[in-house]
């Protein structure tokens, strides 16, 4: 997978086990933002959008996810003043992501055949199958579901996911593990496993 | 990790990250869950995941729900659901016939030529979806009172023309940018990937807000991109208001008030006084609408506040340069 050139260093750092930093760009892009500059905004969006959209997945309908995703950036933007320090804008990115997405469940679920009847697609090979497997993800523990939809689904590599959540290398490593290995059980027993 | 569960060294690699030899099924699953994948929001195919027991729940709820269809000479390409949610609405069907009085438990098709009517207090959706592949392309929450009729529907355009009341749309990513337009008397709101409300006040004007993503708002011969959390006014006479976030300084709100309604000489000092990157987007709208004696003091407040992209020069901006100007606006715009 192709990075963008500055995250390379601290990922390799990840990678040995140290704890990932943010970076000075991060750090302006995040000072710039609070002080109003959508541009820098911009820059976060790019940084944090697939980590975003993982967690939102990991929690509501993917046909929402798109929506909800762009949701997160719009309460976040609407609130980036509560962003107090820079080393903590992916646990603050995902406490939003995770907050948008619980909304949603919650508020779909009295109008669901409503939403359903207008869901409801003819069958579709692909999608089909995408849509099982994420369905086995959902039923893994919510800590181990949104770190392996952010390497399976989102293409994030184990230090970058670390560097994104805040995540110690370790903690990333036991999530991705211990999820992967819960989810092909699942995957086993439901015939899935290709 | 290592040693851990038993896994092999090539596996934990890339799992991890994506190096070594690829685990078999590691590999399928990022395979098979690659269409799930974030691509910019317009790439993206949304709306298909419908659950498949709901799809069969809704196929039933469908045999029973009475629909009640208005003959049409042609079938349109979308295929426009209407449902009550709260009070009194009717819809009056093309061609002069009785209208419709709505009830709550059904779904009603709403074609070319209907009209929707709500009553003060009601509250109706119309829910948008291709006819051809049972794609969603959005839905319009209807706040009554409100008139809003269906003036057409094809591949290319798909226009509601709202007369009076509040229309709340959600499109969806599906509906290519500029596919979903709303009409009101003092101009068109197009879609270009969002969830926006357009409120047609009774002496026509409209307030059109944008919650997510960007809408153009189209009126005579102006353009105006207005962004999330922003809003803007126009009314009938083809006068705009310069949009501006909602939560603008109140003195450069205030200060813009007056600069639009031209009755203070001072306004344009005043709000370029008070402006900080944040109101970058509402002086770039600015710079447009000024006459030339102001246009200067706005390019210097606003380049030192958002500086211009390379290839676009202080005089390619104050001719007014179509392309200097959108690609400034791209930068100051651009997420």
């Amino acid at each position: 997978m192709q990075l963008p050139a500055p995250l390379q260093p601290q990922i390799d750092a990840a990678a040995d086990g140290g704890i990932p930093a943010v970076d000075d760009a991060e750090r302006r892009a995040i000072e710039r933002a609070r002080a109003g500059d959508r541009r820098a905004f911009g820059e976060l969006h790019s940084r944090y959008v697939r980590m975003v959209h993982a967690i939102v997945m990991a929690h509501a309908s993917p046909g929402d996810a798109d929506d909800l995703t762009q949701e997160v950036f719009t309460r976040a933007l609407v609130n980036i003043q509560n962003l107090q320090r820079a080393d903590s804008a992916g646990p603050w990115f995902a406490g939003i992501a995770r907050n948008v997405a619980t909304d949603s469940v919650r508020r779909r679920k009295p109008s669901v055949e409503l939403t359903d009847i207008a869901a409801a697609r003819p069958a579709r090979g692909r999608v089909d199958d995408a849509r099982d497997v994420l369905e086995s993800i959902q039923t893994i523990p919510v800590t181990y579901r949104e770190t392996l939809m952010m390497r399976l689904v989102e293409g994030m590599t184990g230090p970058e996911i670390a560097l994104r959540t805040g995540m110690t290398p370790g903690s990333v490593r036991v999530h991705l593990h211990r999820g992967m290995k819960q989810l092909t059980e699942i995957l086993a027993r439901r015939g899935l496993l290709q | 990790m290592k040693d851990k569960d038993n896994e092999t060294e090539s596996n934990h690699d890339y799992l991890w990250d994506g190096r070594g030899e690829p685990d078999e099924i590691i590999a399928s699953l990022e395979r098979r869950l690659a269409p799930l994948r974030y691509r910019s929001r317009r790439s993206v195919l949304r709306g298909i995941f419908g659950v498949r027991a709901a799809a069969v729940a809704a196929a039933a709820i469908l045999m029973m729900i009475p629909f009640f269809l208005f003959n049409t000479p042609d079938a349109p390409a979308t295929a426009y659901e209407v449902t009550l949610l709260a009070g009194i609405g009717r819809v009056q069907p093309p061609g002069g016939r009785e209208p419709v009085l709505l009830t709550p438990e059904n779904i009603y098709q709403f074609p070319v030529g209907a009209k929707l009517a709500c009553d003060a207090g009601a509250r109706a959706r119309v829910r948008m979806i291709r006819s051809n592949s049972n794609m969603e392309l959005g839905e319009a929450s209807l706040d009554g009172p409100c008139d809003v009729d269906l003036v057409q529907s094809s591949p290319t355009l798909e226009k509601l023309y709202l007369h009076r009341g509040s229309l709340s749309a959600r499109v969806s990513a599906n509906a290519k940018p500029r596919l979903f337009q709303v009409g009101t008397p003092s101009g068109t709101a197009v879609d270009l990937g969002c969830i926006y409300t357009v409120r047609v006040r009774d002496d026509g004007a409209a307030e059109l807000h944008v919650s997510i993503g960007r809408v153009a708002f189209e009126i005579h011969k102006n353009n105006l991109v207005i962004w999330s959390g922003a809003s803007c006014v126009a009314d009938t006479a083809g006068n705009i208001t310069t949009p501006v976030d909602d939560d603008a300084p109140a003195g450069f709100r205030e200060a813009l008030a007056r600069h639009d309604a031209r009755k203070d000489g001072n306004a344009l000092e005043d709000l370029l006084n008070t402006a900080t990157v944040r109101q970058s987007a509402s002086l770039w709208h600015l710079l447009q609408s000024a006459g030339d004696a102001e246009r200067g003091s706005i390019y210097d407040k606003l380049a030192a506040l958002a500086p211009p992209p390379a290839g676009v020069t202080r005089e390619r901006a104050l001719a007014l340069d179509r392309d200097a100007l959108e690609a400034w606006r791209l930068d100051i715009m651009h997420w």
